[in-house]
């Protein structure tokens, strides 16, 4: 892969991330409790994170016509919640690594990190309140409504999912899975980025629907991209434990491809295998999973889904962005189709 | 593997765009090369749309849809009178009701509630027009309702038979109405496949009318509760219009 061809979405990435995360540092306060609130609640925004939502929301607003300034709170909010839901989405799976260190679940353990993953999700309201000098009270209204609606969506998805793994729940199909990526994934990592950015350039005059194709098909394909991973990346790239979500039973495209291929037997054995706690599980049973979706080609089905919902993504940014003037942003929003597919972390 | 700058990809995909050369602002010139997989994810845009794609789309087009709803039951709660919805709820609720991803100049517009009670029947009047004609009348932007006019008992079956007009000088093309799931406040379905429409093509002449029947079939294992979809027509994107039914 000619890593050279994404040095441009990297380094826009970068900017935008940068400049959300400084500003992110000046909603925790510096006072006590630090050393089990605080100081913790900057873990994970500290870490090397790729930042795709405050990029969506900054450059959606520059190529709308407004500056990365008057999104700049909202996508400090956006990423707060983002990471508030890293923390507890941890203490869920009951996972050992995020962005190449230690959970704050596996480090302090969970009572601590459930509390500092509400402690992040009470900052995100400051910077939200804070866009009423700069936006006035209708906009800041507006982008509370995308807000409200976007972390409702997230939880209700991430509910879903939980959901599956609580009843052990082996009879999904494609649309279950796609049905909770929209809810848990797309929303909060692409279509409300984009809208929220859009929205404040445009002081609301911009028809935000035409962001909810393209951000479904980009969310879908990145979530199953992530998805693959997680299965078969690079554990110094990707930053978390590979084949962490076999271990965990999580219901993926790959795991929902093979339980709908495999033969009777089969998909008995892997309902027993599910239905047992993950710190149960045995690495000789992972590795029996791993093996059946090879011998399925549920990797070869996943990454085709992918790359089917990446072209579908390519087509739909003419909608959502097709009519701008062509700008650095514009061009950055396109690039990032591909790199979110292809990406290695 | 030769390399194809962004714009060159963008004049293929879209051939409204700009020739590379008139491009404006664009400061990241450097041409891309094109991985296999990127070869491989352009290749999936002159294909026709692949299963997951039209199963992801008509997914969002549900759960957009079951958010007109919830919208419209917040809405309700917050605002009582008819000024305050008029001053704002474009802005607050327009994301869920557009849809940009075809720009059809078609609106749609309740004109009528002629519910008839009796043996289960209600009337619905819905004019439209086709892209580029006028009409006299002011579009209202609320999405009609389709509302059953009883209760429905889990096991049983109602028809609906409603109008359409078509108040434009142009004949429409051939059509057909679907809905989508019905889904409930508590998240509860009733598929689609139980809500059928006849005639199954319909085409209406410009000033014509045509009438439409719905019919519901409600699953005997349905939840009390009251269920919401949206109705809407092939090759008449904007013509659409929520079903609205309640289980007891």
């Amino acid at each position: 892969m000619p890593a050279k061809s994404y040095d441009f979405v990297k380094e826009v990435l970068e900017d935008y991330n940068a400049l959300a995360i400084k500003s992110l540092f000046r909603y925790i306060p510096e006072q006590e409790p630090r050393r089990y609130l605080y100081e913790l609640v900057s873990s994970y925004p500290g870490r090397p994170g790729k930042g795709f939502r405050p990029g969506l929301c900054m450059a959606t607003c520059k190529a709308f016509g407004g500056t990365e300034h008057l999104a700049l709170q909202s996508a400090v909010a956006i990423e707060l919640f983002h990471n508030a839901f890293l923390v507890h989405d941890d203490v869920e799976d009951d996972s050992d690594y995020r962005r190449g260190e230690r959970t704050l679940n596996a480090e302090y353990g969970i009572p601590i990190a459930v509390n500092v993953g509400d402690a992040m999700n009470v900052l995100s309201i400051r910077p939200l309140m804070e866009n009423l000098s700069l936006l006035g009270p209708e906009l800041t209204w507006l982008v509370f409504t995308e807000v409200e609606h976007m972390v409702r969506q997230c939880v209700e998805g991430q509910a879903m999912e939980l959901g599956w793994v609580h009843d052990n729940d082996i009879h999904l199909t494609e649309e279950d899975y796609l049905r909770m990526t929209l809810k848990k994934t797309c929303w909060y990592t692409i279509i409300h980025p984009c809208r929220i950015g859009a929205l404040i350039a445009t002081g609301g005059e911009a028809d935000l629907d035409r962001f909810n194709r393209f951000g479904y098909y980009l969310g879908a394909a990145f979530q199953i991209q992530d998805d693959l991973l997680n299965l078969i990346g690079d554990k110094e790239k990707y930053g978390k434990e590979i084949g962490g979500d076999l271990w965990e039973g999580k219901r993926t495209m790959m795991l929902i491809h093979l339980l709908n291929s495999a033969t009777d037997d089969e998909k008995e054995w892997l309902g027993h295998f599910l239905s047992v706690p993950r710190r149960q599980r045995n690495l000789q049973d992972v590795e029996n999973v791993y093996r059946l979706m090879i011998t399925y080609d549920s990797f070869g089905y996943a990454r085709s889904c992918s790359r089917n919902l990446a072209g579908a993504a390519l087509k739909e940014f003419f909608t959502a962005y097709g009519d701008l003037p062509d700008t650095r942003d514009k061009e950055f929003l396109y690039r990032i189709v591909l790199y979110m597919i292809e990406r290695e972390l | 593997m030769k390399g194809e700058h962004y714009m060159q990809e963008k004049s293929k995909i879209n051939p409204k765009s700009e020739p590379a050369g008139e491009k404006k602002g664009n400061t990241a010139a450097s041409a891309i090369e094109l991985t296999s997989v990127a070869q491989e994810v352009f290749s999936q845009i002159a294909k026709s749309t692949s299963r997951v794609v039209q199963q992801a789309a008509s997914i969002l087009e549900e759960e957009v849809a079951a958010g007109i709803v919830a919208a419209k039951e917040v809405e309700g709660k917050l605002f009582d009178t008819r000024d305050i919805r008029k001053e704002n709820k474009e802005v607050l609720f327009s994301r869920f009701r557009k849809d940009a991803h075809e720009v059809v100049d078609i609106f749609m517009d309740l004109v009528g509630v002629a519910a008839k009670y009796g043996i289960n029947l209600t009337q619905r009047m819905i004019t439209f027009t086709v892209p580029g004609t006028k009409t006299e009348e002011a579009p209202v932007s609320d999405v009609p309702k389709l509302e059953m006019p009883e209760p429905m008992k889990p096991g049983t079956e109602t028809e609906v038979p409603m109008e359409l007009e078509n108040k434009s000088r142009e004949v429409t093309d051939v059509f057909s109405m679907y809905c989508t799931d019905l889904i409930s406040s508590q998240g509860k379905r009733i598929a689609a496949g139980n809500i059928t429409f006849a005639p199954d093509t319909i085409k209406i002449g410009p000033g014509q009318t045509a009438r439409v029947t719905v019919k519901v079939s409600v699953p005997r294992t349905t939840p009390a509760g009251s269920y919401s979809g949206l109705v809407q027509a092939t090759n008449l994107y904007q013509l659409r219009a929520i079903l609205i039914i309640r289980v007891v």
